[in-house]
């Protein structure tokens, strides 16, 4: 069986509220798959039904093949970073760590290893409630970590954490996809998945938006778009939309040309002998490519907005 | 990685929990610390004479015993025979309800094999209070009873009616019999008693308990007794070798009573029929209070500690979302409860064993020194019988509430509240109780957690104390409490699995 999360057709309702609306995705061994999705989206209840914590109203979800509350040793099978905080304040990082373990029966080695791998090896007679927020975020990592699963969940790991944290977990996550491990990782910000996801799952109001690779998702998203920098900003403009481009002011000294193709950007300009000291394809950000993508649902969002509240 | 899933796994994780939030560990040693140092203040503060002015009849065990009946008997030297047929036993009547000085009291009926009223055959060494003695007795209540020195009691038939009553003294024992005809005749038990000497009174009697009224209000219980009289006819009395016989009144039949003396019992015969009218008991009388409860004064004390963290125990686990942790590492949500059930209890039962063996230790010296001695009161020892199942009970009763407190804590969610209920639960009745007539009060100590503290008491139940608890068994109060304790699982239990963690 080859390590997984299927999600499907996951409904959950809370009072008047439905949290998850029939949601169905999967997320594959050897990659990172992006989950995002504004607040309030319904990322926190999905990963909570896949944990078997909250029962679904209708549908399943299946980890490794398997309902969740059917797993003897979960651990080792998912680890999961649902909240960082949920702990006791009064525990030492290690002990807590050690209840985990001896309740999967995984070896009280694993314990210290952990800790070393994520950081807090000299931390880990200290008590986590004097932990500061990074620092219970690694700790809850490594309680994921505990039984060397091969499915993973991190719900906004990146939260609390400083710059060096972030470009370890970003190392982190690729590191454990290379080995072959299935990766789950939310987050209400796109920019923070850049580089780190390989697949994108984005929901909305419970539903899936959009279910696509990132490498596509991107190409997607630049089209045929050519960026120009010029200090004519105003003659370069002219020029081009004349001959029917869709040209977007992108920064003081650039332009971003959609509809007509390098060669012939280089020419009109050219021709009307406006300088220009660099012309590239542009490449998307994964926060335009959201943009882009929810731009036919944006009429929602404020309604998502309001389901929050 | 092999990993494997056990029930031990998942009880090391609990005891991991539990013991390692240095706050909880603290309240469990300072559990121990109240539990002991309450016993050691309160056995500092009491003390007693009763010794010194009691009117003590102690029995050839040394024990307080009550030895006060109408007896008939003449002395015979070595081996013998006695045979007596009971034609009737008269039972005193008295009346349900007295009133003192415009209290109301109650009769309180003891359920004791040695009260109410008797008519049997005796074998006594001497007619001295408190002398060693062997009978055979028919009683009001209680059927065919063999007794002897005040403490040892076999059952005959459960015959109340007209019933032959024999004694055979056979060397250094002795033998009781009973017969429906006089004929066939049926062996209760073999006696040894404590002194059986070559010439023993042998003879008939009657005794007939004192009516014992009890009122209580806030704070105070009042007892008083009466003497009652019981009447019997004795026939076909039969004994080798009988000369005269003597009759006379054995013991004080009411030694608090002011003013008029009461009346002794008495004799009539008319042709080998004897009637004989009898006042008095024969049997135990210990004294209400019991050292070994007042020893562990304390534990009401180490049990609000042992709450705390039992509802802490669980409701921690809610308070900054840590549940979803334990039920993403075990999804079988029965077996977490399960094991924090059984953590808290066996370390509860540890702590509450420490704390009142260290209580017996440390205040029963102390008492002794303040003149809680024998015969009054008898010097207790941990390896006694009956001080073994309270220092057993109490713990398990302290380790029993500490798990309803995590079930409440299940229930509720919620630390203040939880150990408030909890709290009030155990002591409200307490309160109430000793406020209540004594039958109210018994029926609360057998229907809530208060009953628990019944665990305590090393001598029998008893009404005359103002403790509600010392009115049921040490068994029907740890039960009550153990029911409570597995409701509330229960419904944690269920709550458990139906709710979103």
């Amino acid at each position: 069986m080859e390590p997984s999360i299927e999600v499907r057709a996951l409904r959950k309702r809370y009072r008047s509220t439905v949290a998850v609306d029939g949601l169905s995705f999967t997320v594959r061994p050897g990659e990172v798959t992006g989950f995002v999705g504004p607040n309030g989206a319904g990322k926190s209840t999905t990963m909570r039904l896949i944990l078997g914590l909250d029962s679904p109203d209708a549908g399943e979800a299946l980890v490794n093949g398997q309902p969740y509350r059917s797993l003897r040793t979960p651990l080792t099978q998912v680890g999961a970073l649902l909240d960082a905080s949920a702990l006791h304040p009064g525990r030492q990082a290690r002990d807590h760590l050690l209840w985990l373990a001896y309740s999967n029966g995984i070896p009280k080695r694993r314990v210290d290893e952990v800790l070393d791998e994520v950081g807090l090896a000299s931390t880990a007679h200290r008590r986590a409630g004097g932990f500061s927020l990074g620092m219970q975020q690694r700790l809850g990592i490594a309680a994921a970590l505990l039984g060397d699963p091969p499915v993973l969940m991190f719900d906004e790991p990146v939260n609390g954490l400083d710059p060096d944290g972030i470009v370890w977990i970003r190392g982190l996550m690729r590191s454990l996809a290379a080995q072959g491990r299935a990766i789950l990782v939310s987050s209400h910000l796109m920019g923070e998945l850049e580089d780190t996801a390989d697949h994108l799952v984005a929901i909305g109001r419970g539903r899936v938006i959009a279910d696509t690779s990132v490498a596509k998702l991107l190409a997607a998203a630049s089209k045929d778009r050519v960026e120009v920098a010029t200090a004519q900003r105003a003659e370069a403009t002219t020029v081009l939309a004349n001959a029917g481009a869709t040209v977007t002011v992108a920064g003081p000294e650039t332009v971003v040309v959609e509809g007509v193709g390098g060669d012939r950007v280089a020419a009109l300009l050219t021709e009307a002998g406006v300088a220009f000291s660099e012309l590239r394809r542009h490449r998307a950000t994964l926060e335009e490519a959201y943009m882009d993508l929810t731009r036919g649902a944006l009429e929602f969002v404020p309604e998502i907005e309001r389901s929050a509240r | 990685m092999t990993a494997r899933e056990s029930f031990p796994g998942l009880l090391l994780a609990e005891w991991t929990k539990l013991r390692s939030v240095s706050r909880w560990a603290t309240t469990l040693l300072g559990a121990v610390a109240l539990t002991i140092g309450l016993g050691y203040l309160t056995a500092s503060s009491n003390r007693t004479d009763v010794n010194e002015y009691g009117d003590f009849v102690a029995g050839p065990l040394g024990e307080p015993v009550s030895d006060v009946f109408y007896f008939v008997h003449q002395p015979i030297t070595g081996d013998t025979t006695i045979t007596v047929r009971v034609a009737s036993l008269t039972a005193a009547q008295p009346e349900a309800i007295r009133r003192v000085g415009g209290e109301q009291m109650t009769l309180h009926k003891p359920d004791s094999p040695f009260a109410g009223a008797t008519a049997g055959v005796m074998i006594k060494d001497g007619t001295e209070p408190g002398s060693s003695y062997t009978a055979v007795v028919l009683t009001a209540a209680h059927g065919v009873r063999m007794q002897w020195d005040f403490d040892a009691d076999r059952k005959g038939s459960a015959s109340s009616g007209t019933r032959w009553l024999r004694l055979v003294r056979a060397g250094n024992t002795i033998t009781g019999y009973e017969s429906a005809d006089g004929s066939a005749w049926q062996r209760i038990a073999t006696a040894t008693p404590k002194r059986l000497q070559s010439t023993m009174e042998v003879g008939f009697y009657v005794s007939s308990s004192a009516a014992v009224y009890v009122s209580r209000v806030a704070g105070s219980t009042s007892t008083g007794e009466t003497p009652t009289y019981s009447d019997a006819v004795f026939d076909s009395v039969q004994l080798g070798s009988a000369t005269a016989w003597k009759a006379n009144q054995v013991g004080n039949p009411a030694p608090f009573a002011k003013g008029d003396a009461p009346q002794p019992g008495r004799l009539t015969e008319s042709g080998g029929t004897y009637t004989v009218t009898g006042v008095g008991q024969v049997g135990p009388r210990p004294l209400d209070d019991d050292i070994v409860e007042m020893a562990l004064f304390g534990v009401i004390a180490g049990l609000m500690a042992l709450i705390a963290v039992g509802v802490l125990f669980a409701t921690s686990e809610y308070r900054r979302g840590m549940i979803r942790t334990t039920f993403a590492a075990t999804p079988r949500r029965g077996r977490v409860l399960a094991a924090k059930a059984i953590v808290l209890g066996v370390t509860s039962f540890g702590i509450g064993l420490a704390g009142a063996i260290g209580s017996f230790l440390v205040a029963i010296p102390i008492m002794q020194s303040h003149g809680y001695t024998p015969p009054g009161h008898p010097s207790p020892s941990l390896m006694d019988g009956p001080v073994i199942r309270v220092m057993l009970l109490t713990a398990a009763f302290m380790a029993v509430v500490a798990v309803f407190g995590l079930g409440v804590g299940v229930l509720l969610r919620h630390s203040a509240g939880a150990i408030t209920l909890t709290i009030v639960l155990v002591l409200l009745p307490v309160i109430v109780g000793s406020m209540l007539p004594s039958t109210a009060a018994r029926w609360l100590m057998l229907t809530t957690l208060a009953g628990g503290l019944a665990t305590q008491r090393a001598k029998p139940p008893t009404i005359a104390l103002v403790e509600p608890w010392a009115m049921i068994s040490p068994w029907a109060g740890i039960t009550v409490v153990s029911a409570y304790a597995a409701i509330a699982l229960l419904l944690a239990w269920w709550q458990l699995r139906r709710r979103d963690a």
